[in-house]
């Protein structure tokens, strides 16, 4: 009797020593604990006051005194390192650019984390992370064997850029959405020839800078475009090696074509400056302003026309969705018209475009954080919580918006309730109208988290196919032989691209030159480096 | 003007309508077009500015080249007088200012004031000093670390102090200074005035052309700066104008924004409208002191420069 009471007794606290450490990382009391304080550094439009709300909720839940470091995003390194060597590296670091994590591991400043204590505080990122591509992004935070990063993923960017027609020309003309490289050039030619915009001057073209990834992609590369703003070193893997996407053959045999347009005259000879003459990034004012009718930039939600897909509207009503935010500029120019989106023309080499890269930055920790149980415990904990508005699971989503946005119904409501997607209310806006900007404060306080939210808009683009079919760079960050060089190098790649398009360098006879001109401004180590991280680390 | 000098002036152009060449004739023409179009290819920018903070951003093509907007609406000001980032930041970059130039034209007049004079003891070694100052700095973590250490972090005065003697302006004032002659301070002397009547009678007054030139760049300057601000102030609502300005023009120019997410690059886009209205709110009041001081600027710059 007494053994078997024994042993139930040993169950029992087994079972509660088991329940307990599960149920802390919700129920921890913190105002019973010290009070710390933290410094942290993460994306805002503008900087919060000591009472933005998210600031407040945070200190108060948490117990904290959160000093938010006002570096603006632009100079962010150089505010940085500043920092770091006065000696405030500051607790929390969201690293805009994951090629620096590297570098600031080797100046010795950054602590290694703990990661039992993350798994215990910070389930949800941890089990976000894992699940994603069998948790292959950890290792992006490793560095020796030692966790020092953890990794932000912007899932949005498993959609590849957008391959956009002007529809109005391409109706007018009686064409289809082409799907080949060669119903793509007759479209260009058609484009060109055939006056669709009907002012009877011929004054249109098929394609400027943007839209030659199309070309590029059908010959199985991403050598960038040649603006020199939108695109650094794309490495691919090309038979089973790691290559510089600009200097492979398939490159070499696509230049080809692109002469042969070029000299055809269904390139915009403007294409050396650019689809995009300033302002917002994403617009492209040549294809805004009719002079050509395709292009490939900015992100499918950008194109999206409106009454694409239907939203839930604040009545509970279906309503068609607006303008994307460079769809909406095309339609102030030409009110009548509309775009399309299509998938990039099939080409010798099969067909693809550009996908942004998914690894978006790394949140690394001053040594004090990780170094200090208590505050790393507590930096943890706050990071889940505030990552909570990327999660799926309805409990702590609701939560998440209870506590921040506040009452349901009147400040937030479903746009999808069974996929748990929430949005804010013309109230919420009314009420709190400097919120996206101002003093509402920041809300990426943790990384961002591979879970695709299944939003209307990315269901859209799911059902159009634009997950498959992207060109991934094979280094999501830059290594620092890259970092180094990548400047020179990319600059001297886009000059030879126009010389090579113009025709004023020769492809076959010139192309030793290129290569030689490349290698000699740094790109040989740039892909000796790449060679050895990827033996080292992913050819497993 | 008196009708003699009117008859004067107008025998002048006479004269000179005589004299003129058909290639100088046709090299005014080409001065007056030349210099119109300069000048309108700087004025149009502002003016696009102008026009697009003015516009409504629901009904206007914003990426369009045009004169005046359609359809207009005062909208984007509503917009941007509502910020309270930026009547804070106006507060803060008014102080500084109008207190970082008063700190930097009295340090720095009394320095090139004492330079300028001949019988000042080792005057060589002071100017080399200051000049010094201008080809070798500390560098931006000593002077982060400076100012952290003498407790200035989010003081106005760590955005006053470490400009307030600037070797370039000082030299200029120098300059000018030199070129006053000697017998003022003498005659002035024989009458007896003493140094600091001779100072602030006899030399300030003569040297408002230089004085109201670098007011103006020290204002302009202060006005402007954002890079010190960012670095030493630490609490919105002592930031400056700039940083403010800075934030809202900058936000999605540029594409490594895509790192966000879909909503949140939708959500956090600032209209190119806003923008502009922004910019205008920042640049028109320091805008306003040019031509107060327009007068002095030219005659300043110019006998500054010129005696060394």
């Amino acid at each position: 009797m007494r053994k078997i009471l024994a042993l139930a007794l040993a169950i029992a606290l087994l079972l509660t020593a088991l329940v307990i450490p599960m149920a802390s990382a919700e129920e921890t009391d913190w105002s019973t604990k010290n009070k710390l304080k933290i410094t942290w550094t993460t994306y805002f439009t503008s900087l919060p006051t000591e009472d933005s709300h998210f600031i407040k909720f945070v200190e108060d839940k948490f117990n904290v005194d959160i000093d938010m470091l006002p570096i603006d995003d632009s100079t962010f390194n150089e505010v940085l390192n500043t920092y770091i060597m006065a000696g405030e590296t500051p607790d929390v670091i969201r690293l805009k650019d994951p090629g620096q994590f590297l570098s600031y591991v080797d100046s010795g400043e950054l602590g290694v984390i703990d990661m039992d204590v993350l798994r215990a505080q910070a389930p949800s990122i941890v089990n976000a992370i894992d699940a994603f591509k069998d948790g292959s992004f950890w290792d992006y935070g490793v560095v020796d064997g030692e966790p020092y990063g953890i990794p932000a993923v912007a899932p949005g960017n498993i959609y590849h850029l957008p391959v956009v027609y002007n529809q109005t020309w391409l109706d007018k003309l009686g064409l289809k959405v082409p799907t080949t490289l060669d119903e793509f050039h007759d479209v260009l030619v058609a484009f060109t020839k055939q006056d669709p915009d009907g002012n009877g001057v011929n004054d249109t073209y098929g394609l400027s800078s943007d839209g030659l990834r199309a070309l590029w992609g059908a010959y199985g590369v991403n050598p960038g475009a040649c603006d020199g703003r939108t695109d650094h070193s794309y490495f691919q893997l090309i038979d089973g090696k790691p290559a510089y996407a600009a200097t492979t053959e398939q490159y070499k045999e696509a230049l080809k074509v692109a002469h042969q347009w070029y000299e055809e005259g269904i390139i915009d000879p403007e294409f050396i400056t650019g689809e995009n003459t300033g302002g917002y990034w994403a617009i492209s004012h040549s294809i805004v302003n009719h002079r050509i009718g395709m292009t490939v930039r900015g992100n499918y939600y950008h194109w999206v026309m409106p009454g694409a897909y239907q939203l839930i509207d604040e009545q509970g009503n279906l309503a068609d969705c607006d303008a994307g935010a460079v769809a909406k500029e095309f339609l102030a120019v030409n009110p009548d018209e509309a775009v399309v989106l299509g998938q990039p023309p099939v080409g010798p080499y099969g067909s693809g475009v550009k996908s942004w890269n998914l690894l978006a930055q790394i949140y690394c920790f001053s040594k004090d954080a990780t170094e200090n149980p208590e505050k790393w415990e507590r930096i943890c904990a706050i990071m889940e919580y505030m990552d909570h508005q990327y999660v799926t699971d309805r409990d702590l989503y609701v939560d998440y918006y209870e506590s921040l946005y506040g009452e349901y119904g009147k400040y937030w409501m479903w746009e999808d309730e069974e996929a748990c997607v929430a949005r804010t209310t013309t109230k919420f806006d009314e009420d709190y109208p400097q919120a996206s900007t101002d003093v509402w404060g920041p809300t990426q306080w943790g990384p961002t988290l591979p879970i695709l939210l299944p939003t209307k808009g990315n269901q859209w683009a799911t059902s159009i196919g634009y997950e498959e079919g992207g060109i991934v760079n094979l280094m999501q960050f830059s290594l620092p032989a890259v970092a180094e060089n990548q400047n020179n190098v990319t600059h001297l790649k886009d000059t030879w691209m126009i010389d090579f398009i113009t025709g004023a360098k020769d492809v076959d006879a010139d192309w030793d030159a290129y290569v030689n001109e490349l290698n000699a401004a740094g790109l040989n180590k740039m892909v000796k480096e790449v060679e050895e991280w990827y033996t080292s680390t992913q050819a497993k | 003007m008196s009708n003699t000098t009117k008859t004067l002036a107008r025998e002048h152009d006479h004269a000179r309508k005589i004299k003129r060449t058909i290639g100088e004739h046709f090299f005014d023409k080409f001065n007056f077009i030349f210099l119109g179009l300069l000048g309108l290819s700087m004025l149009y920018p502002f003016w696009y500015e102008l026009a697009l903070s003015l516009a409504d951003a629901d009904k206007v093509a914003l990426s369009k080249v045009y004169i005046w907007p359609e359809a207009m609406s005062l909208e984007s000001y509503k917009n941007v007088c509502s910020d309270i980032n930026i009547w804070n930041g106006y507060k803060w970059t008014i102080i500084r200012t109008v207190v970082g130039t008063l700190v930097a034209l009295i340090l720095g007049f009394h320095f090139a004031y004492v330079l300028s004079k001949k019988y000042f003891p080792n005057r060589k070694f002071w100017t080399g000093i200051l000049v010094f100052t201008m080809f070798f700095s500390g560098g931006m973590v000593p002077e982060y670390l400076l100012i952290r250490d003498l407790g200035l972090m989010n003081n106005i005065f760590a955005l006053i102090l470490p400009g307030a003697i600037s070797a370039y302006n000082i030299t200029i004032m120098r300059n000018f200074l030199m070129s006053l002659p000697d017998s003022l301070e003498e005659s002035a002397r024989i009458d007896g005035a003493n140094d600091i009547i001779i100072l602030y009678k006899i030399i300030v007054p003569l040297s408002m052309p230089i004085l109201a030139t670098v007011a103006l760049w020290t204002a302009v300057g202060h006005w402007n700066a954002w890079f010190d601000a960012m670095l030493y102030i630490r609490s919105s609502d002592k930031q400056v104008l700039a940083i403010t300005l800075r934030r809202i023009v900058l936000v999605g120019t540029n594409a490594s924004t895509t790192s966000l997410s879909g909503e949140q690059m939708t959500t956090n886009m600032t209209s190119e409208t806003v923008k502009a209205a922004t910019i205008m709110v920042a640049t028109i009041p320091i805008l306003c002191v040019y031509p107060f001081v327009q007068k002095y600027f030219v005659k300043g710059v110019l006998v500054g420069s010129v005696k060394g």
